[in-house]
């Protein structure tokens, strides 16, 4: 979808025509990019400074230095016509030369040898003898009369060389300026519609990226030259008003930057306007590539880690599933039936523990993948604790869980299944790491919106340094109870569900002088309700 | 002789079969959790074979290897879930006998486990007649026999089999055959595997699909007996 730009050098002040005559650029922030109801990046920008440092100062303005020399030139001939009558032509010479010479300094070697032919018509048709006439009174008058035309001539041209050789440079030093603040505004652009944005402001020039398919990689670049239809809106440009540079070097290419030129520039201005664009353009595409680059890498190192502590974690209980399996029909005569029957449970046990594992890593995935609370059902939390705590009874054995549950129901946004393993896996943690003897508290209530329970255990507590790391994946704390071991996923994937889901799950002493540790788990009930 | 074995796992499934499948096997079994737990056994008691997992709860399982061999003549096979070839490596650089993979079967932690105990009974390296199934090697007289039919091979050759029949029934390292062969165990591996490839021309009855040397892919070699009085060859994984 393109849409045409206004043209820009209509819109320009009498003043800004008139410096983008003499072929210095403005500012083009003040006008009216936005067409056909869509927005420009434009629209409104600041006045940029290059514009503020290519207004002249008024003394070195066009009109003021042509009423300066036209004054001048004006007073000198008064005078020497004046000092011609009293019959002083030394003066009235020098009077005449000095004018040329001004005027040449400051209008320019043309303006200068116009003055001086003037002037030297102007002495020998009416100042010197005969007078109204060119001929000569006497051949002695010929020398000062040559001698005079010929300076004032010359004069004229030397310093309108120098008037222009300032212009000139003058101009190359706006023009390096320019460059400079637009590579400047380049470098501090961070993408391809920023990249775009300065440099028009800078130029005041429609500027266009294409990718490698000629296909406009900018939404606000709003161009239809290209793609051959015209739009209604007045376009007063034909096709061969833009001039392209690819972006990067010939065998891997990244595109093109199109610059539409007005017919007052110079070919070698707009080919370096362009080189710019195109390296910022460059860098832009190549720093993107680099985040890209790193992205992957980043997401290929946690899968790294992730297969290696699976491939672990899996490998452990298989191992204990392929001994114990092989070693019963190896060993079924060798072996007493105590044994025996301790090694089925062995496989029974670590094939429940294999299939905790995956339940756990698909949960991983899901929360990895994202969650969408608002696309849930409501569910009761209540509910899911409750079959979460009888899952843990039956795990775990004869171990005291004493609970105080304040509400009858707590509906909150999540997945029914998932609720109850973020329970549950909390509820084994503390079942895992305490002693047999000891119990474990469950309470819940409602506060401030959320859903509260609390998870107390009195086991050994966990070090402060720990208290954040037991949520990172893969972490586990050394002291293993019970024959049972995590796979380091639980509590990470319990805080990763809570916190999908709005809420949290974090870990506290339980008291300072209290052995053991306390779960908080926070859910957002649904206000709804 | 009492035989003893000492098992260093964290992981309770673990001992929990392999301590009464051991012992109806004729061993007298130490189990520990920790390394450290493991190093103290090894002091108290004459321990033959260690088997040692790498991942204990508080130290590499490669740190303790030499100071297990210190408390000794000591066999070390080490069983490990992390299947990264550097990782057997160093535990084999650092003085282990053998490793087994997690998971294994029992009956190929029983076939290492013989290999070990019987390199242990042995006399040790010097030994003039070495053999391995159907294969011998005499090395005062540099010569080699495959079922009683002479084979002729080069001085490295030799030196590269015998290395690889004073283990045979576990795995040599790279390092070690290049010392063996070579006198440096950085020197270019390509070598070792044209050696290795003329050995098995010579050896092999299908150098392609070896069944005598064979290949423990970035870890090393391992010579497997077969014929009369073959050890039991290591179940497939």
């Amino acid at each position: 979808m393109l849409v045409l730009l206004k043209d820009v050098h209509r819109e320009l002040s009498p003043r800004a025509r008139l410096q983008s005559t003499r072929g210095v650029r403005f500012s083009a922030a003040q006008t009216d990019f936005a067409l056909a109801g869509l927005p420009c990046c434009l629209h409104g920008t600041r006045v940029h400074l290059l514009a503020q440092r290519t207004s002249l100062h008024w003394m070195e303005t066009r009109v003021f230095r042509c009423t300066a020399a036209g004054l001048a030139l004006a007073v000198c001939i008064t005078l020497a016509v004046w000092a011609n009558m009293d019959g002083r032509r030394a003066t009235t010479a020098l009077l005449l030369v000095f004018g040329v010479t001004l005027t040449g300094g400051l209008l320019g070697v043309r303006m200068g040898l116009i003055a001086g032919f003037a002037t030297s018509f102007i002495y020998n048709f009416f100042l010197s003898d005969p007078l109204f006439r060119l001929s000569l009174s006497s051949v002695d008058d010929l020398v000062p009369i040559i001698a005079l035309n010929l300076s004032a001539v010359a004069s004229g041209v030397v310093a309108g060389k120098l008037r222009d050789r300032a212009d000139a440079a003058e101009q190359s030093n706006i023009r390096i300026h320019q460059l400079l603040q637009l590579s400047q505004d380049l470098q501090g652009a961070v993408s391809l519609d920023e990249m775009l944005a300065a440099a028009r402001i800078s130029l005041g020039r429609r500027i266009a990226v294409l990718d490698e398919d000629q296909i406009y990689l900018t939404a606000c670049t709003t161009v239809d030259c290209i793609s051959g239809t015209e739009s209604q809106s007045a376009s007063t440009r034909s096709k061969d008003d833009f001039v392209s540079m690819p972006i990067g070097t010939e065998p891997d290419k990244m595109g093109r930057v199109l610059v539409w030129t007005e017919p007052t520039d110079s070919h070698d201005d707009v080919r370096g306007f362009l080189a710019i664009l195109s390296i910022a353009a460059e860098r832009l595409a190549l720093s993107d590539r680099l985040i890209q680059t790193d992205i992957l890498r980043r997401s290929e190192e946690f899968k790294t880690t992730l297969l290696a502590s699976v491939s672990h974690d899996l490998r452990t209980p298989l191992s204990a599933i392929s001994a114990s399996a092989s070693s019963l029909r190896r060993y079924k005569d060798s072996l007493d039936d105590a044994t025996k029957e301790d090694l089925v449970s062995n496989i029974e046990e670590q094939c429940d523990r294999l299939n905790r594992l995956t339940t756990n890593l698909l949960s991983l995935g899901r929360i990895e993948g994202g969650l969408d609370p608002a696309k849930m059902p409501l569910v009761d939390a209540v509910d899911a604790l409750g079959s979460a705590l009888g899952r843990a009874r039956s795990a775990q054995g004869n171990r005291t869980i004493g609970k105080l549950i304040k509400i009858p129901t707590a509906m909150v946004r999540a997945d029914a299944a998932m609720l109850e393993q973020l329970f549950y896996n909390v509820l084994e943690n503390a079942l895992v790491h305490t002693a047999e003897a000891t119990p474990i508290f469950i309470a819940a209530c409602e506060m401030n919106g959320h859903f509260c329970v609390t998870i107390e255990d009195q086991g050994p507590g966990i070090a402060d340094a720990d208290r954040e790391r037991i949520f990172e994946r893969f972490y586990q704390v050394v002291a293993r109870r019970n024959g049972r071991t995590g796979s380091g996923l639980g509590l990470s994937i319990s805080r990763g569900f809570a916190r999908a889901i709005g809420g949290d799950v974090n870990v506290s002493s339980r008291g300072p002088e209290l052995p053991g540790t306390r779960v908080t788990i926070n859910l957002p009930l649904d206000s709804a309700v | 002789m009492v035989r003893r074995l000492l098992l260093i796992d964290d992981e309770p499934a673990i001992s929990r079969v392999l301590e009464p499948v051991l012992r109806a096997a004729g061993w007298e079994v130490i189990t520990a959790a920790t390394g450290a737990a493991g190093l103290r056994a090894a002091k108290a008691e004459a321990v033959d074979i260690v088997l040692l997992d790498l991942g204990l709860p508080d130290t590499d399982g490669k740190e303790i290897i030499p100071m297990l061999i210190a408390e000794g003549r000591i066999a070390i096979i080490v069983i490990s879930a992390r299947h990264q070839e550097d990782e057997k490596v160093a535990a084999l650089n650092a003085g282990a006998d053998d490793y087994v993979d997690k998971p294994f079967s029992i009956d190929e932690l029983l076939a290492r486990i013989r290999v070990a105990e019987r390199r242990l009974t042995k006399s040790g390296r010097d030994q003039q007649q070495l053999q391995a199934g159907c294969l011998r090697l005499n090395v005062a007289n540099r010569l080699v026999t495959l079922e009683g039919e002479p084979i002729r091979l080069s001085p490295k050759e030799f030196d590269l089999l015998r290395e690889l029949i004073i283990h045979a029934g576990q795995v040599v390292t790279h390092r070690r055959l290049l010392f063996a062969g070579w006198g440096n165990p950085s020197a270019d591996q390509q070598y070792l595997r044209s050696y290795i490839a003329l050995l098995r021309q010579k050896l092999e009855r299908d150098p392609a699909e070896p069944e005598i040397i064979r290949s423990e892919s970035g870890v090393g070699y391992r010579l497997v007996p077969i014929g009369s009085d073959a050890l039991e060859p290591p179940a497939s994984r």
